[in-house]
């Protein structure tokens, strides 16, 4: 290969393991892709065009496009990265032999990750991130600093979460947050919500007759002794519905990043056929609402009386837990929410953002007999959403703080 | 057979005639330079399926056919709802007609050796028809987010592999030639990363100005100048004002919008239609698709007017 074309190259290796590190789920084949393509002849002549081969083979949305837009950007601004090789990578090697890539290449681009995740000051380092591109004290890892994580995450929510959790736990304090391994420390990602929430399937037979009813064909036969047509049904469908009571403001601003990323994945990632969301504060009283501002209020009976006997309801609340008091009012005034909702609903559940072991002596705990509560974590999910479909098995001491 | 060894390049250049818009239904079709780019690295590349998405009414859908247009090559079209299921494109299997041919069968002497073979109740679908093909077949899948969440992932082997094998003659058909594939996705849902990562991605931008005026004169042959581009500039003025108030939520007005009001204008005489553009927003069926937006966007905002 033409050695002129080496930077280029690099380019792309340092642009790919960049990406990866970002979470862009690429693989080896994905970068033969690439140099397969400028072998081809694509993505050669100027930045653009290399740009728009990365953006296709590379991004699966508009935002990671722009991602990949913003980091090429960085990298074409600093030339050093890339045209000498870093120390603990032998670029110029691997790439040059395209058809075959070198085991190393691999195993070089794995053990960077640790040294990210490893640096230590986790909250001031996304805010100092923002503003000096120039200062970059890691030779190895110049171009973390820029790519500010702010754009990649546009809020510092995900770091609340992790902080809100981390003080009700003392002995956790080695864990530290920094943005690209941010999916790590959450207590469940929005990936993981997504797979969750797929579980939450009510299949129904509806739509135009399709497919073969066969025991009922088989007994028309019977009946009439020759089969002059077949019996045919509908085939399956999801009729899953949802309802979303989310607590907001108050103790669960933190939380906010994952009810509503709980939320968005329920309404787009899944196969619910309905998702209906209500706010409340604490505790539902008289109303509900249906902005997350809390403007527009519905009665809570209202709210009640039009959700279907079949649709799930999941109350998403710290029931006090994030505080860590106990509060006797708040008890009552769920305990009787509770009370009507359990006369008009038949599947319903309780995700708390907090993890179940700080529920202890705190309202929460109180609230957790009355009610399958489950704390925010992979597992409590998907309890909290096989609940849903009606597979809770009632037992008096689910924790075992409870005995 | 020389042809398919060599990557065609795809060039957005050569479009149907009015004849041949009128006999098959076909429209003239003005991609961009990126999205060429793209498309002929899909054709290229060979393995992956190009996975399109933009606003709706962007040509997401029409790129496709336009494709197999210039390329002279076959192309089939597989339209997705709610209930489709992955193996409809592969195959279907008419196992109710076997049934009842197979009841028939005791009076008729040709239907008994038809029963007997199964494979005469398979028919191919749109993926299976391109698998067999000696010629590189262009398929589109469209608007895949409609489908149910599994529907992409069940697509995998096939697509990944090129072949797929019917369970109920246990032949495996393989493809010939690996097909050119176009996804739509209207952004309905999220689809999964195992699908996404055997994708190329492309986003198709709003176009330009001048590329607008493009697109009419290619749809219109024959109308003036001047009628086209006072059209476009006040369509791109809606355009600007809806981006403004609603960013990136909410229905814009698109291309697809923007030949059917064409349509309409181009039915009056030039310095009427003139008149129109200059005053309230003339057919405003064709553009705005809510009360909400009559409401705002009927008159030009005052500052213009000046």
């Amino acid at each position: 290969m033409n050695p002129a074309e080496i930077p280029v190259l690099n380019l792309l290796l340092h642009l790919f393991k960049r990406l990866r590190r970002y979470g862009f789920p690429l693989g080896i084949e994905d970068y033969m892709l690439a140099l397969q393509a400028l072998q081809g002849g694509f993505g050669i002549g100027d930045r653009k065009a290399l740009e728009r081969l990365c953006c296709t083979l590379w991004a699966k949305s508009e935002e990671e496009t722009r991602q990949i837009h913003r980091l090429l950007n960085e990298m074409l601004e600093k030339p050093d990265i890339y045209r000498e090789p870093p120390p603990d990578s032998k670029s110029p090697q691997p790439v040059s032999e395209t058809s075959n890539p070198p085991p190393s290449q691999t195993s070089s681009a794995k053990p960077e990750e640790p040294v990210v995740s490893s640096t230590p000051q986790p909250v001031h380092k996304s805010s100092a991130s923002s503003k000096s591109p120039t200062s970059s004290p890691e030779p190895e890892e110049p171009t973390d600093e820029p790519s500010s994580p702010a754009d990649l995450f546009p809020d510092t929510e995900p770091e609340q979460v992790i902080q809100a959790i981390r003080s009700s736990q003392p002995d956790s304090l080695e864990m530290s947050y920094s943005p690209e391994s941010e999916d790590r420390y959450l207590p469940v990602t929005s990936r993981q919500m997504k797979q969750s929430w797929r579980f939450l399937r009510r299949r129904v037979r509806e739509g135009k007759l399709e497919e073969l009813d066969v025991p009922g064909t088989v007994d028309k036969i019977c009946r009439e002794g020759i089969l002059l047509e077949p019996v045919l049904m509908p085939r399956y469908s999801n009729r899953a519905e949802v309802v979303l009571l989310v607590d907001q403001g108050g103790s669960m601003v933190p939380f906010h990043h994952l009810s509503r990323q709980l939320i968005d994945k329920a309404q787009r990632g899944g196969n619910i056929q309905q998702t209906r969301v209500y706010y409340f504060y604490n505790y539902p009283e008289k109303h509900l609402y249906s902005d997350p501002t809390r403007l527009k209020a519905q009665l809570v009976t209202e709210v009640l009386a039009s959700i279907g006997e079949k649709a799930g309801v999941l109350i998403v609340s710290d029931a006090g837990a994030a505080r860590g008091n106990y509060n006797l009012d708040r008890v009552e005034y769920t305990q009787k929410f509770l009370k009507q909702l359990t006369e008009s609903v038949r599947y319903y559940a309780w995700l708390n953002p907090m993890p179940d072991d700080s529920w202890q002596y705190t309202t929460a705990g109180e609230i957790a007999r009355l009610v399958p509560m489950f704390e925010m974590s992979r597992q409590g999910l998907n309890a909290a959403i096989s609940t849903l479909r009606g597979r809770y098995v009632y037992w008096e001491y689910p924790y075992q703080w409870m005995l | 057979m020389v042809n398919s060894v060599i990557p065609r390049k795809y060039q957005g250049r050569k479009q149907p005639s009015p004849e041949e818009c009128e006999r098959y239904g076909l429209q003239p079709y003005l991609p961009s330079e990126p999205l060429i780019e793209a498309v002929n690295l899909t054709i290229f590349l060979k393995k992956r399926p190009l996975l399109l998405k933009g606003d709706p009414g962007c040509g997401k859908t029409r790129l496709a056919q336009a494709v197999a247009y210039e390329l002279g090559l076959p192309y089939e079209p597989w339209y997705i709802q709610s209930t489709t299921k992955a193996r409809d494109g592969l195959y279907t299997y008419d196992a109710v007609g076997r049934l009842h041919d197979a009841q028939l069968a005791r009076f008729d002497e040709e239907q008994r050796s038809k029963v007997k073979n199964s494979s005469e109740y398979i028919e191919m679908g749109p993926l299976g028809r391109a698998f067999q093909n000696s010629q590189r077949t262009v398929v589109l899948i469209d608007e895949i987010d409609k489908a149910d969440i599994d529907f992409p992932n069940d697509l995998l082997q096939a697509l990944d592999e090129g072949r797929f094998t019917i369970q109920e003659t246990g032949d495996e058909i393989k493809a010939k030639q690996p097909p050119i594939i176009f996804i739509t996705s209207n952004d309905e849902k999220d689809l999964p990363d195992a699908f996404l990562r055997r994708c190329l991605f492309h986003y198709i931008e709003f176009p330009s100005e001048s590329k607008l005026v493009e697109n009419l004169n290619a749809h219109f042959p024959n109308s003036s100048e001047n009628v086209v581009l006072q059209a476009v500039l006040r369509f791109k003025n809606l355009r600007r004002q809806m981006e403004q108030e609603r960013a990136r939520t909410g229905k814009k007005v698109s291309t697809s919008e923007l030949i059917d009001w064409f349509t309409l204008l181009r039915e009056y005489p030039e310095d009427e239609v003139l008149v129109k553009l200059k005053g309230e927003l003339p057919f405003a069926g064709t553009l705005l698709k809510y009360w909400k937006d009559y409401q705002e966007y009927l008159h030009t905002p005052v500052e213009e007017k000046k």
